[in-house]
């Protein structure tokens, strides 16, 4: 019963504190230090990121931007601790399409807050996108129309690997097996690296997954890239396809940007999403996040919010379709 | 030569600033943990597992490593002046160096100790340096029903290899699995005995399993023992040995060089095991059997290079493979986790100036256990006379803030908390943690290769039968078993854990 009463006495609070901060002068944010929440361990993609954008911020508006690393639970944890925050601009999020889009909809039992309800998107920065690629002893072929003439003469026979239950390769594999009306086999592991290594070692056939950690066994020639899952050819490599281009509207990419609680206000989102323009245009992040696998990129608040409500829609649909949802 | 360029890659990164730094200090934490009994390397690479998150991966290997096998050299110093080995691998040193202190040849029994995991540890940097990248391509082949049977083999090799009741260890093996289990499954993506509490999405955190385990149970323990010490620290002059003395110690060396590198690759075996195999095996041929017990210089020399060369071949397997084969490789696969780099063959491609640079490391951190260790006993015998009641404080604080920056949640603390209490009740009821341990790591590897060789075989089990890789590994442990069974071998067993 206490319990209750002091989180109804919080939830209160929280109101009567969003109320003021919707008052807060954009112009004057940001009034103090700001936490940037990374729901992953530090050494990470996502956390190189925010310490890049962290540090432009913090000498553009000078005040401290700290990144905090709270990993676990599929970024369920880091998210839950900033949709407690103050809606203020002064608690962000760094997220990707896991704690937002995927978990919600996977394990919506477990997730302790709604997308676009309980926390807002203020800006995106980069698309990691996914390569197609396989293992040439295991899958004989040579490009997508072909792997997909391969996969219906053998159905059930391909293992794919992913980093997981409901990771972007894992969901880029069912969405492609639906179009094309293909089956194969799916072999979950945490994480990619091993999984990497038993794709090398033909324990598995093809995977979906970002180009970084594929692009060196790729060129020693001990995998096969087939395309790229990007919605265009990539940067990295023209001459290569892309899968939509024979399977229109495919497009599998990870991506990363802030969020921040509801209630925050428009201003500050917008000056938060400016400043962060100016940073993913310098050219030396543009470089650092190439040499990371990913596409410096901006959207702003609605378009990075337009972006999540069409994945959120799309990813829906394969989930439902292949019936993954965990109760 | 591939060996050459690859050893002068990983000595340019051994010998950075920074590196040589982190390896100084790992060498003296490692000698001081040694030296104090009651702290192992795996309490002190469990609490510094948090303290290495602001390190680069290689720094941060680099000075675990260097604890690990610096506490090798430390412990055989206490073992010799005091008869308080320092640390489990030096247990057998103790039984003769103990005695050729008595003798007043503390300083001989001193340097063969230092001489011979010295050399020991050259040889194996070399073995490490010439089979691992063999051994990484051979894993590239290594299917997940062969993954499977190796840890079967190492898990059956560790209950054996366990000192104490197999009974014992057989419970915490499975206890040790059954906590490994908590957490989400990899396949299904369900939760498992998380009783939704989101600290437990993840499984129950490794280092949190470790410090308790290790580091606050021993903690506990050491508080409620009383002290009562002999010493013969004055008594350390000498150190040169004569030639009759190095002429007895120096083929006992090669011998224990040997098999220290060959066991320490085996899955389950380790420092411990090779020093106790060298001990029987010493005592086993040489022509002084009777001296043994009272002040053999082999009973020195044999085990102590023995301990360390296996010190150091067991990062074999978890280099090549990500299998840990003791308990402190599996806090090493938890240390290369936290950064991100999951221990397997694509390591050596991945991030050859941590893979190179770690072994270079290994001889500068041998070298540099030499210098530390020979001219500064006095110092570390000092340090024997510290009251427990200055350290204990220090040590939780730590562990603390340690547990707590996991993932900035207290859960952490309060799952430690209940581990350390855990862990207490286990060592008063004589369970050894160390199988618990790997139980725990090895466990939730083990599921979910049985369950991958099974997807992918369409879930036929004659998958881990057909497989020649996983068949012998299979055989090999049946072998194992049957051999277990002997009573006459079972005698010697119990003989060989008796001599502690």
């Amino acid at each position: 019963m206490k319990l209750k009463f002091a989180s109804s006495l919080l939830a209160a609070c929280s109101i009567l504190c969003a109320g003021q901060s919707m008052a807060q002068d954009a112009g004057k944010y940001p009034s103090d230090s700001v936490r940037i929440v990374v729901p992953f361990a530090a050494g990470g993609v996502a956390d190189i990121f925010a310490r890049v954008i962290g540090d432009h911020l913090q000498k553009a508006f000078g005040k401290p931007f700290v990144v905090e690393n709270v990993p676990g639970a599929g970024s369920i944890n880091g998210i839950a601790q900033v949709v407690r925050a103050k809606p203020d601009g002064l608690t962000l999020a760094v997220s990707g399409p896991g704690a937002i889009v995927i978990n919600p909809l996977l394990r919506p039992d477990q997730v302790p807050y709604k997308p676009l309800k309980d926390i807002i998107p203020v800006v995106m920065f980069d698309t990691v996108p996914n390569v197609l690629v396989i293992n040439k002893n295991k899958i004989p072929v040579n490009s997508v129309p072909e792997l997909i003439d391969y996969l219906k003469k053998n159905p059930g026979k391909v293992a794919y690997g992913s980093a997981g239950v409901g990771t972007t390769q894992h969901l880029a594999a069912e969405w492609f097996q639906q179009l094309t009306g293909t089956k194969m086999t799916h072999v979950p592991y945490p994480g990619s690296s091993r999984m990497i290594t038993d794709l090398i070692g033909g324990q598995i056939g093809l995977v979906f997954d970002n180009v970084p950690l594929i692009l060196p066994h790729a060129q020693s020639g001990k995998l096969t890239m087939l395309a790229t899952a990007s919605a265009k050819r990539a940067a990295f490599d023209p001459n290569l396809p892309a899968v939509s281009e024979f399977l229109p509207g495919f497009e599998s990419s990870s991506w990363h940007g802030f969020l921040v609680p509801a209630g925050t206000s428009p201003e500050i989102m917008k000056k938060i999403s400016d400043e962060v323009k100016v940073c993913m245009s310098k050219p030396e992040t543009i470089k650092k996040f190439a040499d990371m696998g990913a596409e410096a990129v901006h959207k702003s608040p609605k378009e990075f919010e337009e972006h999540i409500s069409k994945e959120l829609v799309l990813w829906k649909d394969v989930i439902e379709k292949a019936n993954l949802q965990i109760k | 030569m591939d060996l050459i360029a690859n050893l002068s890659l990983g000595f340019a990164t051994a010998l950075s600033l920074q590196n040589l730094l982190y390896a100084f200090i790992g060498c003296l934490l490692g000698t001081l943990i040694g030296v104090l009994p009651g702290i192992g390397p795996v309490a002190t690479i469990a609490m510094l597992l948090p303290v290495t998150y602001g390190l680069n991966p290689t720094t941060a290997l680099i000075m675990l490593a260097g604890i690990f096998y610096g506490a090798q050299y430390g412990g055989s110093t206490t073992a010799i002046l005091v008869n308080l080995p320092g640390e489990s691998s030096s247990v057998v040193t103790a039984i003769d160096g103990y005695q050729m202190a008595r003798r007043g040849k503390a300083g001989t029994a001193l340097f063969t100790a230092g001489f011979g995991s010295f050399f020991a540890g050259c040889i194996a940097t070399l073995v490490l340096a010439a089979f691992a990248p063999q051994l990484a391509e051979l894993a590239f082949n290594f299917g997940p029903a062969d993954y499977f049977s190796l840890m079967v083999l190492g898990l059956v090799g560790a209950i054996i290899l366990s000192s104490g009741s197999i009974l014992k260890a057989i419970c915490m093996i499975l206890l040790g699995l059954l906590l490994g289990l908590a957490g989400t499954d990899v396949n299904s993506g369900l939760m498992r005995f998380t009783f939704g509490i989101p600290a437990l999405f993840d499984g129950i955190d490794f280092v949190c399993v470790a410090m308790g385990l290790f580091g606050f149970a021993e903690v506990i323990t050491n508080l409620s023992h009383k002290d009562k010490r002999e010493t013969f620290t004055n008594k350390v002059s000498g150190l040169w040995p004569s030639m009759a003395d190095f002429k007895r110690m120096l083929p006992a060396i090669f011998r224990g060089t040997t098999l220290g590198s060959i066991l320490g690759i085996l899955p389950g075996g380790g420092a411990v095991l090779s020093s106790f195999a060298a001990y029987t095996f010493e005592k086993k041929i040489s022509a002084h059997a009777d001296e043994f017990g009272k002040g053999a210089i082999e009973g020195v020399a044999g085990p102590e290079s023995a301990n360390n060369a296996a010190a150091q071949t067991s990062f074999i397997p978890l280099l090549t493979m990500g299998i840990p084969s003791n308990a402190v490789m599996a806090l090493m696969v938890g240390a290369m986790t936290i950064h991100n780099i999951q221990p397997g063959p694509q390591v050596m491609q991945n991030n050859p100036e941590l893979f190179w640079g770690l072994i270079a490391s290994m001889w500068v951190g041998n070298l540099m256990l030499v210098i530390l260790n020979l001219p500064m006993l006095g110092v570390w015998v000092k340090l024997l006379t510290i009251p427990y009641r200055f350290l204990y404080p220090a040590i939780l604080v730590f562990c603390c803030i340690g547990v707590y920056s996991l993932n900035s949640n207290v859960a952490n603390i309060y799952i430690t908390a209940i581990l350390s209490v855990f862990g207490y009740v286990l060592s008063k009821l004589g369970c050894e943690a160390a199988p618990m341990l790997l139980g725990f790591v090895l466990g939730p590897m083990m599921e979910e290769y049985f369950r991958r060789a099974l997807i992918l075989s369409q879930g036929s089990y004659a998958t881990f039968f057909t497989n020649p890789i996983s068949l012998s590994l299979l055989v090999a442990t049946a072998i194992l078993i049957a051999v277990m069974a002997f009573p006459s071998i079972k005698q010697k067993r119990q003989e060989a854990f008796q001599e502690e």
